[in-house]
């Protein structure tokens, strides 16, 4: 199997950065502005990765289920806060909903997946674990993200339709459904968009670098098939926890719209 | 008059208003609107509320539906609102809002037609005992419309094909209608109404005013669950016309006095 995996050396890598003169040479040509960007995204990149590369390999070695569970909380808060931070928005609770959502979306599906689906023992397995985590962990920022700041713009922006279905005795939940559903439908029609064109249209990363690493294609498929699902049903159960966490702090038990808990971010 | 549960709550001078506000007080970004606000409002009374520009008519009205959470007060008091002798507090809360119906000075309306928009609102839990009765609605919009089918005999302007049209779609004045009647048809006790007509030319507004007098001296509430179905039907009403104000109201609440402007 890994007979034609070709171990790739730092000069290798620095050859392959000489494309990015190609982005550099562009943005002076047609003066985009942007070289300096690219030199500084470039080397963000980078490093990042290496630094995740040599972090991954010391939690494979050490292969001790509090570090590795440890990693993949440190992650999940990375990931909540991301979240967090494409809004427009904020709550006071905020941080809190979006970590609770994408950790209980996130050990749900990889549970379900690592212990019931590929079956590896142990479950928190780091080869397994982390690749499927990151994947996981991405799609659920994206549809969190998306749900969150939806809900709570249509919240500011329908106030009075909103403050118009309570005043006719509504519940909040009656008056807040609508805009939950529409939330709910933006942060998911991502997701099923990229189900429908894959493999057609797009080749996923993932697919592709099992290939590369000598997988024969039929095989890496399954993976990936199994892998969509699990980030579907992710991005799906955090961004309806997301939404109705935020439903739950933007309304009380007297069915009061509390818009002035929400603060809009400049 | 009332039934036992009402006159064993509070005083018996409580008890007689339909709506009773006590120590309300309300502070917008840092700085009080209104402090220590008391008044009641009487079965069949018609109250004005009025005051200057950024008094707080509108706050007030909103508080008073339950829309927004009631403040301390500067030195700690809790503010309290009761209903038919029953604290704010005790009510469910659609329940309240159904008997105590706001109509805010903008409306605004779902994606959808207007006689939906009316029909939408029997879809609610607290009114699943009840149904959409478009008689009542043609009835109350024939008052309104009849000036001008007189002279147009085509039905254009009509009011009856005001139903059809998408709610969103409406006019400032025609939206104004559109809310007043969305919650007459719920048939409340006692009408929050800001500032009814401002948007509404001045043949529309006497319409207005004719069909809401005839309302208010209907007899309400003839549900026969309803226990203080003999009180009269009152209104507090918003505006920056004092000549409205008097036509249409018989007492007045200043907020500009309260607060010693």
């Amino acid at each position: 199997m890994e007979s034609n995996y070709i171990f790739l050396s730092y000069g290798q890598l620095l050859f392959a950065s000489v494309l990015i003169a190609v982005n550099i040479g562009l943005s002076i040509i047609i003066r985009l502005g942007l070289a300096k960007q690219w030199i500084v995204a470039s080397l963000r990149m980078t490093a990042q990765l290496l630094l995740v590369g040599f972090l991954l390999d010391w939690v494979f070695a050490l292969n001790n289920p509090l570090w590795i569970l440890g990693v993949a909380l440190f992650m999940t808060t990375i990931a909540s806060i991301t979240a967090v931070g494409r809004t427009n928005r904020r709550f006071a609770t905020i941080y809190l909903n979006s970590f609770v959502s994408i950790l209980g979306a996130a050990f749900f599906v990889m549970f379900f997946a690592l212990a019931g689906i590929l079956q590896i023992d142990p479950w928190y397995s780091p080869q397994y674990l982390f690749p499927l985590l990151g994947m996981v962990l991405g799609n659920t920022l994206n549809g969190i993200s998306l749900g969150l700041d939806r809900f709570m713009d249509s919240l500011s922006v329908r106030r009075k339709e909103v403050e118009m279905l309570l005043s006719l005795g509504a519940t909040s939940w009656e008056a807040a459904n609508g805009l939950i559903r529409d939330a709910l439908r933006t942060s998911m029609i991502p997701t099923l968009n990229s189900m429908l064109v894959m493999g057609i249209v797009s080749l996923p990363g993932m697919m592709t670098g099992q290939i590369l690493a000598g997988v024969s294609p039929g095989e890496a498929v399954r993976y990936q098939i199994i892998v969509v699902f699990i980030i579907a049903a992710a991005a799906a159960i955090g961004s309806t926890a997301v939404v109705v966490l935020a439903y739950r702090a933007l309304f009380n038990s007297r069915h009061q719209l509390l818009l002035d808990r929400l603060r809009t971010i400049t | 008059m009332h039934s036992k549960d009402i006159s064993s709550t509070g005083t018996s001078q409580k008890s007689a208003a339909v709506l009773s506000v006590e120590n309300l007080s309300r502070k917008v970004s840092g700085s009080w609107i209104w402090k220590n606000i008391s008044f009641q409002l009487s079965p069949g009374e018609r109250l004005a509320l009025s005051g200057s520009s950024g008094s707080g008519k509108s706050l007030l009205l909103r508080t008073l539906a339950g829309l927004d959470v009631l403040e301390t007060g500067p030195s700690g008091e809790n503010g309290s609102i009761s209903f038919a002798g029953k604290s704010l507090t005790d009510w469910e809360m659609p329940q309240y809002r159904t008997k105590v119906g706001y109509i805010p000075q903008q409306p605004a309306f779902p994606d959808e037609s207007v006689e939906d928009c009316f029909k939408r609102v029997f879809r609610l839990k607290a009114h699943q005992n009840k149904c959409y009765d478009q008689e009542k609605i043609l009835f109350w919009l024939e008052q309104l419309s009849s000036a001008k089918t007189a002279d147009n005999a085509s039905g254009e302007g009509s009011f009856t094909e005001l139903l059809k049209q998408p709610a969103k779609e409406l006019s400032g004045g025609e939206a104004q209608l559109v809310a007043l009647l969305q919650t007459l048809q719920l048939d409340p006790q006692v009408l929050l109404l800001d500032e009814p007509t401002a948007s509404m030319d001045s043949e529309l507004t006497t319409l207005l005013e004719y069909m809401l007098d005839n309302w208010q001296r209907e007899s309400a509430g003839t549900h026969p669950d309803t226990p203080y179905r003999h009180t009269q039907r009152a209104w507090i009403w918003v505006s920056h016309n004092p000549v409205q104000l008097k036509r249409m109201c018989d007492s007045t609440f200043s907020l500009d006095s309260v607060n010693g402007k």
